[in-house]
């Protein structure tokens, strides 16, 4: 089990007037080589638990393990008889040889990673990450290359600034810089948000071969349609809760709980639905993008001609 | 201040544009280097109350075409020309009184401290007196659903909440064309739809408005009553919306989706289903599997 939550708790301002409660008690498990997907409303918390799968976020309450490396609170600072929370957090933070370790284990491509870019050169850009985990300059550029081929960014993209790349390249730019740090688990946060059709096609193609390359995937995302094309097992958020823990084929045949947390599927699911309550007899498993429903109503149609 | 007279004087109507026209485009090119047109010799005429989108993929140069008509962009070639005047340095801001915009990042055009006063600050920009600036603010956060919020700050708003405070904005200076610049592009299925119900509602309650919708998403353009697709800085189809969807294999080519009753229908053809032309999912449904 790469990565354990073991009931998290996570409060944003906590012990101030303003403080906000993000995650309630989280517990999940994340499996070695999973393509996972993290779905809720934009407040849910999905954000808020990508940022503790590489400990940028610290739990209040409860463990993180990703390997062998923990994340918890074992000492505890009192003041007055009250734990002082932020006093714990920042001497826990001192004390986390091993948050180095979890990061190079987990990357994460936040919304938008081209607004991280920042070097002059695409291959400086992408090398950043290795030197700064204290590779020496050949093996950082060697990881840097390896990375842009597995984005499919060739020697041409080597020199040139990645400030001059249309959107879809630059953020295939900022995403050999995770990949350059080798990381086991890929987390994704919304990755096509802005892209157009060509550019979310193509950048589904390159997680779904980095997936059979062995990585694991999360991926946080508002689209159904890749939900259902791509991922396993699906995680509802809501409130800062899990609220479903499922299959794409199991939530989207949920009607009760899709209208009450407002997910809608993917019209070629919803269309697969209609068909089959007029009385087609088409397998729903079969069906996860629109070639796969033609070819099962093809079958039905072709079995009654 | 400009006297009326001089105002007058610059925004004097060209005998040769047709009188209905709103947005008038004529051999309209720009190029951000030298050599490189991302807008080739575009042509168009956009007529009083239409509801037009302009689709095209990233690059295609919409983007460009867009801040060319706001005039944040001026043209190499070519002219615009707003109700049949044509737009020049000097009455570019007297022109603009009559546009209004709404972009795609929800973050960067919330200006003010809380929702009144973002409303407000369009309002201050065209001088209208103090005094009835409450009332327009007031109905239009109605407008687009948001007047429970009239005192939130942004921090507390969703980015569909955002947006239809963009729009409140650019609605309260009562702007005769609204051009929203992919303004669902950065927001959840949620906050797209809503941004189209409200403009839908918008365009029922005025009909005389004027809107311009640039998007690279199809659903963007099903409610339009005429759509220009933008390839290479060319405007390559321009047509009524289920007329240009016939035309898939081109859209395919150059890298937009097409309705999904349409993409089915292919592909079910091409596994020897035989199917008719169908407008819309429903159509698609009841050929396949007819109702009783």
């Amino acid at each position: 089990m790469p990565i354990q939550l073991n009931q998290v708790y996570y409060t944003y301002n906590l012990n101030r007037p303003d403080s906000k409660r993000a995650l309630e008690d989280i517990s999940l498990t994340f499996d070695d080589h999973c393509f996972t997907a993290l779905i809720g409303k934009t407040g849910s918390g999905k954000s808020t638990l990508i940022q503790h799968l590489n400990a940028l976020l610290l739990p209040d309450s409860g463990r993180v393990q990703i390997n062998e490396h923990v994340l918890d609170f074992p000492v505890q600072v009192k003041k007055n008889g009250k734990v002082n929370y932020r006093k714990m957090k920042k001497l826990h933070k001192k004390k986390l040889p091993q948050v180095k370790e979890i990061r190079k284990t987990v990357g994460i491509v936040f919304q938008f990673p081209e607004y991280q870019i920042f070097e002059e050169t695409v291959l400086k850009d992408v090398s950043f990450g290795p030197k700064n985990f204290g590779c020496t300059e050949e093996e950082a550029i060697e990881k840097a290359k390896k990375a842009l081929t597995m984005v499919h960014l060739d020697e041409s993209f080597y020199e040139r600034s990645p400030f001059e790349l249309s959107g879809g390249e630059k953020r295939r730019v900022a995403i050999a810089g995770i990949l350059a740090m080798e990381p086991d688990i890929l987390v994704l946060d919304e990755p096509t948000v802005g892209l157009d059709v060509r550019g979310q096609r193509e950048f589904f193609h390159l997680i779904q071969d980095l997936y059979d390359q062995g990585k694991s995937i999360i991926l946080a995302t508002h689209q159904m349609d890749v939900v259902l094309r791509t991922c396993s097992r699906v995680i509802v958020l809501d409130q800062g809760k899990v609220v479903l823990d499922s299959t794409p084929l199991k939530l989207f045949q949920d009607k009760e709980f899709l209208s009450s947390s407002s997910i809608e599927p993917p019209i070629v699911f919803s269309f697969a639905m209609s068909l089959i309550e007029r009385g087609m007899p088409i397998r729903l498993e079969n069906i996860r993008s629109t070639s796969t429903l033609a070819e099962e109503i093809a079958r039905v149609k072709g079995g009654k001609q | 201040m400009r006297s009326k007279k001089k105002e007058l004087e610059l925004t004097k109507r060209d005998e040769n544009i047709p009188l209905d026209s709103a947005i008038y485009l004529s051999n309209l090119s720009f190029g951000y280097e030298t050599g490189k047109l991302n807008v080739k010799n575009v042509s168009v005429d956009i007529k009083k109350g239409e509801r037009v989108s302009i689709i095209g993929h990233n690059g295609s140069g919409k983007s460009t075409l867009s801040k060319l008509i706001d005039g944040i962009l001026v043209q190499n070639e070519g002219d615009i020309y707003i109700f049949g005047v044509k737009m020049t340095d000097e009455n570019a801001l007297i022109l603009r009184k009559d546009i209004g915009l709404v972009f795609q990042n929800p973050d960067s055009q919330f200006i003010g401290s809380t929702v009144r006063d973002d409303i407000a600050f369009g309002l201050e920009n065209n001088q209208v007196p103090y005094k009835d600036m409450d009332a327009i603010i007031e109905d239009c956060a109605r407008k687009v659903d948001m007047e429970e919020y009239l005192k939130s700050e942004p921090s507390n708003l969703s980015g569909g909440q955002k947006q239809r405070v963009a729009i409140a904005g650019a609605i309260a200076r009562r702007p005769k064309i609204l051009i929203l610049d992919e303004a669902g592009a950065m927001l959840d299925p949620k906050g797209k739809k809503e941004i189209r119900a409200i403009i839908k509602e918008r365009k029922q309650e005025d009909p005389d408005l004027t809107i311009l919708t640039i998007t690279h998403e199809i659903d963007d353009a099903y409610d339009s009553d005429r759509v220009l697709v933008l390839n290479h800085g060319e405007i390559i189809l321009d047509d009524r919306p289920e007329v240009v969807f016939e035309n898939d294999d081109l859209l395919r080519s150059i890298h937009l989706d097409i309705p999904f009753s349409h993409k089915l229908a292919k592909v079910l053809r091409k596994n020897g289903v035989d199917v008719p032309e169908v407008k819309n999912d429903e159509e698609l449904l009841e050929v396949l599997c007819p109702s009783n």
